[in-house]
This record gives C-alpha cells, structure tokens and sequence, in this order.
C-alpha cells in the first residue's frame, strides 16, 4: 500500500518536470514539456541528466526525443542569458560549456537517436536537432531554422560552426544560413531531415524508427558504437576541444 | 571463371559471378585481374560492374578470414581495401548495377563507383560493422564513408541499417533505381549518357578523381581496432 503510494507520487513528480525520460518497451523518450523548451543553465542540466539516466539502462536499445505543442525547441533562453550575463559570469560560461558538451553528447551517443521535431526548432534548437542520428518533423507546421543572422548573431562556437559544416547538407548550408525558416516537407527536400509525419503519427513513426536501429534483441553494442561514431565524426571532437 | 570482363560496344562490364562475391586473398586477385584488363584495352570508355543473383557482394569472406593468421588477415584486407580505392580513381567512368545485396565491403565497392544503380525490390545495401559489434577497423574506411555518404546520412549508413533500393536512394547512397530485367540496360544507357561524345583522357582523369579523393587515396592501411575482429571471427568459427 505504502510502496505503491510511494511509487505513484514519484511518477506523478517526475510527470511533472519538465524534462523526462520515458520508457516504451526498449526505446528511451527525452520529453522536453517545458513550453518552448529554452537553454538555460537549468534546462542543459536537467536534458544532460536524462541522458545520464537512458545512457546507464542496459536495457534501453535506441532513443527519441521530443518536444510539445508547438515547439520542439526555440533554442537559447536569451531573456536569461541577458540577466546572467554581467552578474554571474561564472554561471554563463558554465552554461555555454555544458551546450557545447550536451551536443557533442548527442552526436557520440553511444546508442541511435531519433529527433520527433514535433514543432518549431530555432537557433540552439536546431543543433540540438542536427546532433541525433535521425530527423524526423512534424509535416504540417513548424519551421527548423538558423535564426542567427536575422538576430544579428554570430555562431559563437565550433561545435556549432562545424554541426553547419558536417551535418547541413552542402548544397543548402548557404540557404540556412540565411535564416530561412524551412518548413517539414522543404527540409525533407532538401535532405536537412530524413522524414516527416502528421503531428497524430509523429512519436510512433518515430518510436518504430527507433525499433528499426535497434536491430534484435540487446541492440548494437554500445561501446563499439561510439568508438564508430567517434571515428567517423571526429569534427566534433576537434570542435569540442577547441571550444574549451 | 567467377569473375571475368565481357565488352560490349567499348563498355567493359564486369561481371562477380561467384555466388556471394566475397572479398578474399584469391578472390581479390581475380579482381584485380578483371580491372587490370579493363584498362588495357585502349577502345573501352566506361565501365559497369554487375553482380549476379541475390548479390551483387556481401564484402570480406569472414568464414576464410577467420582461420588466418592475423598478419594473414591484415594483408588481405589491405588488398581488398586497395581494390574498392582503385574503383574510386579508375581512369575510367564507372557504374555500378547493383542487382543486389551490397554488404559491408560489398557496399563500399558499390559507393566508389562513380554512378550507382540498384534493383528496387530487392537485395539491401548495408554497414553491418556496427551491427556485427566490430569497427571499420581501417582509416580508409572511415574517409570513404565521408567521402561519398552525404553528410546528413552518414548517420544512418553506420548504423547498420538494412537500405532498400528505394531508400538508398532517397539517402543518397546511389543516384537511380530500376527493376531487375532492365538493370543491366539502364546501366548501359546511362554510360552513353556519362560518356557522350567525350574522349576523356585516361591519365587526366585518374589524377583529378585523385585530387578530389586525395583523403581516400592519403589514407593509411594501418588497422584501428583489432580486438572487436578477433571476436567477430571467433563468432564465425563457432558457428561451423
């Protein structure tokens, strides 16, 4: 009785934060439901411990991140940052390093990632998009977008410069660069993402995507895969240490 | 002979007709064989390779590899990594028909081709190394899968992902798909389109397909991991 109350109130508090992991047979689901899903000191934190969270299950084979509503991520908080910047400086480069290290997390994770961009990903949004392995959109709305150049913002990191450079294919880097707002069915064109959805199939197309990367029973080995991953992306780790 | 040349009006097509088309020390001898008499014959302008049945080639032959001596195992990879490279700068146009399954070292002969057609049906290109649990093991490997996979999908290449025609096509990995009783004829077709009028010289173009590929050509036939083969091949010997 007690253990079961227990139980319920843990689910009923974790339900409530803002960024979960959820289980669904061997898939691990990143719930990012904190409304437009900014980075922020607290927000990298939170995403870097869930991934703490699916990276030690043994059992978890493939991962699916997601975010709601309207937005899958617009990217960095700036509100905060503006707040943070002058007062707690210590607190702000923290922060960027922990971007830096929640991307190259992403790219080298040693298990297949699919991203549900079930809505609108700006700027940070986009690159936190651009580390999985798979893109999947939402079809009828949302954009994926580099709002730098609109904001009058330059790419401050390598990770990011170098995510433009390796992940964006060649012949719309320039377009994106632009700060053109690419809706699903653009993105799927021009190769930036792998495939779309209407919003109703999104997390199950995903999830069984997901289930595809997973091949059979314990998934690919883990261990293998990031050093795979590593090898072939080594552009991250050469932009990670530079940033650093 | 399992694999032998056939031309046909100034096409060379290169027939693996050796069931799996495996990569092993003698195997890679025919190979080369195929392609040294290719070059010599000065009235070919293009060449297709072609595979025959349910594969075009599942890559190395594991089962022969795996009771080799290591020092054994590491020069036949070698020669067999040196024929996908010299696919990449032949002095030739090159299509690969790819009538079906292109696995593991078999996938990157076909991506070296200069213009990929699959069988739309049937037959998988795949990167199993991920799958089997091993590393590509070579950095020329690893040039080859950033050279010729689009950037947006090296992902999903390594991931071992099972890729029908039509998705390998969708991803970039070849450029056309076609039913299998119209893939040789595709593939002839589209060499008289590469080719046109054109009289490309041999020497020049093996030296630019060089400079663009200098990273493939510069790699280094040095093994990366070992450790993830050995207990790859103890799997296959356990098996028998």
């Amino acid at each position: 009785g007690f253990i079961k109350l227990y139980y319920i109130l843990q689910k009923k508090l974790t339900a409530k934060m803002p960024f979960s992991v959820e289980k669904r047979g061997r898939i691990a689901i990143l719930r990012m439901n904190e409304g437009e899903n900014r980075l922020n000191y607290y927000s990298v934190k939170s995403i870097l411990k869930c991934l703490d969270e699916i990276e030690s299950d043994p059992e978890v084979t493939a991962m699916v991140s997601i975010g709601q509503d309207k937005h899958y991520s617009l990217g960095l908080d700036l509100d905060w940052i503006g707040e943070n910047m002058i007062e707690n400086p210590q607190l702000t480069s923290q922060f960027t390093m922990d971007l830096s290290t929640l991307y190259y997390r992403l790219i080298t994770f040693p298990i297949p990632t699919v991203a549900a961009i079930n809505g609108h990903a700006y700027g940070a949004g986009t690159f936190i998009a651009l580390a999985h392995d798979m893109l999947i959109m939402r079809e009828e709305r949302g954009y994926f977008c580099l709002p730098e150049a609109k904001l009058n913002l330059p790419f401050r990191s390598e990770m990011t410069r170098v995510m433009v450079r390796k992940r964006i294919p060649l012949s719309i880097q320039s377009t994106s660069l632009l700060s053109y707002p690419f809706p699903a069915k653009e993105a799927l064109k021009y190769g930036i993402i792998h495939g779309h959805s209407p919003m109703s199939n999104l997390l199950e197309m995903c999830v069984s995507q997901a289930e595809r990367l997973s091949g059979k029973g314990e998934g690919l080995n883990r261990e293998n895969l990031r050093k795979i991953k590593m090898s072939v992306f080594d552009w991250a780790t050469l932009a990670y240490t530079e940033d650093r | 002979m399992p694999f032998y040349v056939e031309f046909i009006d100034n096409v060379a097509v290169w027939h693996l007709d050796d069931n799996k088309n495996l990569f092993n020390s003698v195997t890679v001898r025919e190979m080369n064989r195929c392609l040294d008499e290719i070059e010599a014959n000065p009235h070919v302008t293009c060449m297709i390779s072609i595979g025959y049945g349910k594969n075009y080639s599942q890559g190395l032959d594991l089962l022969t590899l795996s009771q080799m001596a290591t020092q054994a195992v590491h020069a036949t990879l070698t020669l067999a990594f040196k024929v996908i490279a010299r696919v990449l700068t032949f002095p030739l146009p090159t299509i690969a028909a790819i009538n079906g399954h292109s696995y593991g070292a078999g996938a990157f002969l076909a991506i070296c081709h200069d213009y990929r057609i699959m069988r739309e049906d049937r037959g998988y290109m795949c990167f199993p190394e991920a799958k089997l649990g091993v590393h590509f093991g070579f950095p020329v490997l690893i040039e080859m899968i950033k050279q010729r996979i689009p950037l947006a999908n090296q992902s999903i290449a390594i991931l071992s992902m099972e890729l029908s025609g039509t998705e390998a096509c969708k991803y970039g990995l070849v450029h056309e798909t076609s039913n299998i009783d119209e893939l040789l004829m595709t593939a002839q077709d589209a060499a008289k389109r590469i080719v046109g009028r054109n009289n490309l010289d041999r020497d020049n173009l093996k030296k630019i397909k060089s400079s663009i590929f200098s990273s493939v050509v510069n790699s280094k036939y040095e093994i990366m991991e070992d450790v993830e083969r050995h207990k790859l091949f103890k799997t296959v010997r356990s098996k028998l």
